[in-house]
């Protein structure tokens, strides 16, 4: 598995994204209230450009008029037919035992810092955003 | 100047690869086609356009364009052809996309002559911004079915036109398009040698009925895989009130309504008509035969049966080597891509669905210059 560097964390601000061509594959990077995650950018439907689709949330409901919404901004909706995928995992909302897009670990790396200086460790803007393909 | 071959002069048959028989064009706004309505049906019309009315059933927020078919550009969709040439014809590989225009309420629309003066001003504007510069692109004439007068008077001003391949009517309709008052239209279609293309649209508005036999559906999901319904009644009513059997060399191509009611209506008119005969004696054939020899029919969307040997039996039962077109239905929702959804399918039929039917339908008005 290799890492890749695809921006830092102030790139893609939350609720934000980023495409990106990885290995040549094309790959979306969300930033989800703070978490970030990648998914291939190819739905498994007819090949559609995935990650340009539509962040919504999961709406439920036990009858029509009782609306629930929840997991705003986590799921995603591919721009040709449709079909939701649940952002954290890939797997798709329909049918999540079978079908699923490829989803990639993202961590965020800081660079080494100068042991001559006492530091913190907290995430800031400048931190990059690694994508394990 | 040195004009390319592909403006000046007639297509190579053996080039083409892949003909789309659904592509919408779009206007950005109704001033795109003042020039074209001239002062006094603009003076009428205006900016807001003409009243054609939003559909009773809609996708999630009114969801019809995929996202990523958005000209970052201007924020509209197909609006420029240069665009969608980008788009369609380089990344999907389309070498010619046939025109179905934005217009779909049309044939619903109570006013006649507005109705047949917007088609006029449409097709104008469709070929002077789409056609005639741009080879990658046929017209249809586009018309109002409702305006009997108005509909053969277009076809009759636009037949000559290079660049046009088809007449195009939407399946909105007062009553379906088997009824002797359309036939006048149909005569002028088959006189001039051109197929007669019915692309869905404008149902659930203005002078089109809403509801299903049981009555009105609720929701978009619900209403869009029946919207076969429209389909299958006019075909149902150009074949038993003889339109077929009165215009012989007519074709008519059904687009978006896909195929997999199309053997349940064949199967349902052959059983009834060998014992209702009698109520319909001007026919000569079986229904079954006017439909396969005059109807074609666009490939979008692509049923998506679970097993593929369905998929192909369908196919095997329309007859699908000389009756099915592809159609993308680019820049819509539903679009069907042509690198994923024809994949499973032999390589001989897929070559018919992608280019032979075509050749076959149009003739030589697909491979003549638009100029």
């Amino acid at each position: 598995m290799a890492k890749h560097t695809v921006g830092i964390v102030g790139e893609i601000p939350p609720g934000q994204r980023k495409i990106v061509e990885l290995e040549s594959r094309s790959i979306g990077v969300f930033n989800v209230k703070g978490t970030f995650y990648a998914l291939r950018n190819t739905c498994p439907h007819q090949s559609g450009p995935l990650c340009r689709g539509r962040l919504i949330g999961l709406l439920r409901a036990s009858d029509s008029r009782h609306l629930e919404l929840s997991r705003e901004g986590e799921i995603l909706r591919c721009p040709w037919h449709g079909w939701e995928f649940d952002i954290t995992n890939g797997r798709s909302v329909f049918n999540p035992h079978k079908l699923r897009v490829r989803s990639y670990e993202v961590t965020i790396e800081a660079d080494e810092p100068d042991p001559s200086i006492e530091t913190y460790p907290v995430t800031i803007e400048r931190d990059r955003v690694v994508v394990h393909v | 100047m040195t004009l390319t071959t592909t403006e000046a002069s007639t297509r190579d048959r053996t080039k083409l690869s892949l003909v789309d028989c659904d592509v919408h064009q779009e206007i950005r706004s109704w001033e795109d086609l003042r020039p074209y309505l001239g002062p006094a049906w603009w003076e009428r019309i205006g900016p807001k356009g003409p009243p054609f009315g939003r559909r009773a059933y809609e996708n999630v927020r009114g969801h019809i364009i995929s996202e990523d078919m958005i000209n970052p550009a201007t924020g509209h969709a197909a609006d420029d052809p240069n665009w969608v040439k980008a788009e369609l014809c380089a990344k999907y590989g389309v070498d010619l996309g046939i025109l179905t225009s934005n217009i779909l309420g049309l044939s619903s629309h109570p006013n006649t002559a507005m109705a047949s003066a917007v088609a006029r001003a449409y097709n104008d504007w469709t070929l002077d911004v789409w056609v005639r510069p741009h080879s990658e692109f046929k017209g249809s004439i586009v018309v109002a079915p409702q305006d009997t007068e108005g509909a053969v008077a277009e076809i009759e001003r636009l037949a000559d036109a290079p660049g046009v391949v088809q007449v195009l009517i939407f399946s909105g309709s007062i009553e379906p398009y088997g009824r002797p008052r359309y036939w006048p239209i149909w005569e002028a279609a088959e006189r001039h040698g051109l197929p007669l293309a019915m692309h869905s649209g404008g149902e659930t508005v203005g002078i089109a009925p809403i509801g299903t036999l049981a009555g009105p559906l609720t929701y978009y999901v619900e209403h869009h895989a029946l919207q076969t319904q429209s389909a299958q009644a006019h075909i149902v009513s150009m074949v038993m009130e003889g339109v077929f059997e009165r215009f012989p060399r007519l074709k008519f191509l059904i687009v978006e309504e896909g195929i997999s009611w199309v053997p349940h209506v064949m199967w349902r008119l052959d059983k009834d008509f060998k014992g209702n005969r009698s109520e319909c004696p001007w026919l000569n054939r079986l229904p079954s035969e006017y439909i396969l020899d005059q109807v074609r029919f666009s490939s979008q969307p692509i049923d998506e049966p679970r097993k593929l040997e369905h998929l192909l039996s369908m196919f095997d039962m329309i007859e699908a080597e000389r009756t099915l077109l592809y159609a993308s239905d680019y820049p819509h929702w539903d679009f069907d891509n042509p690198k994923a959804a024809f994949n499973d399918v032999p390589a001989a039929l897929r070559q018919r669905i992608f280019v032979g039917n075509a050749l076959d339908l149009y003739g030589d008005r697909l491979l003549a210059s638009n100029r």
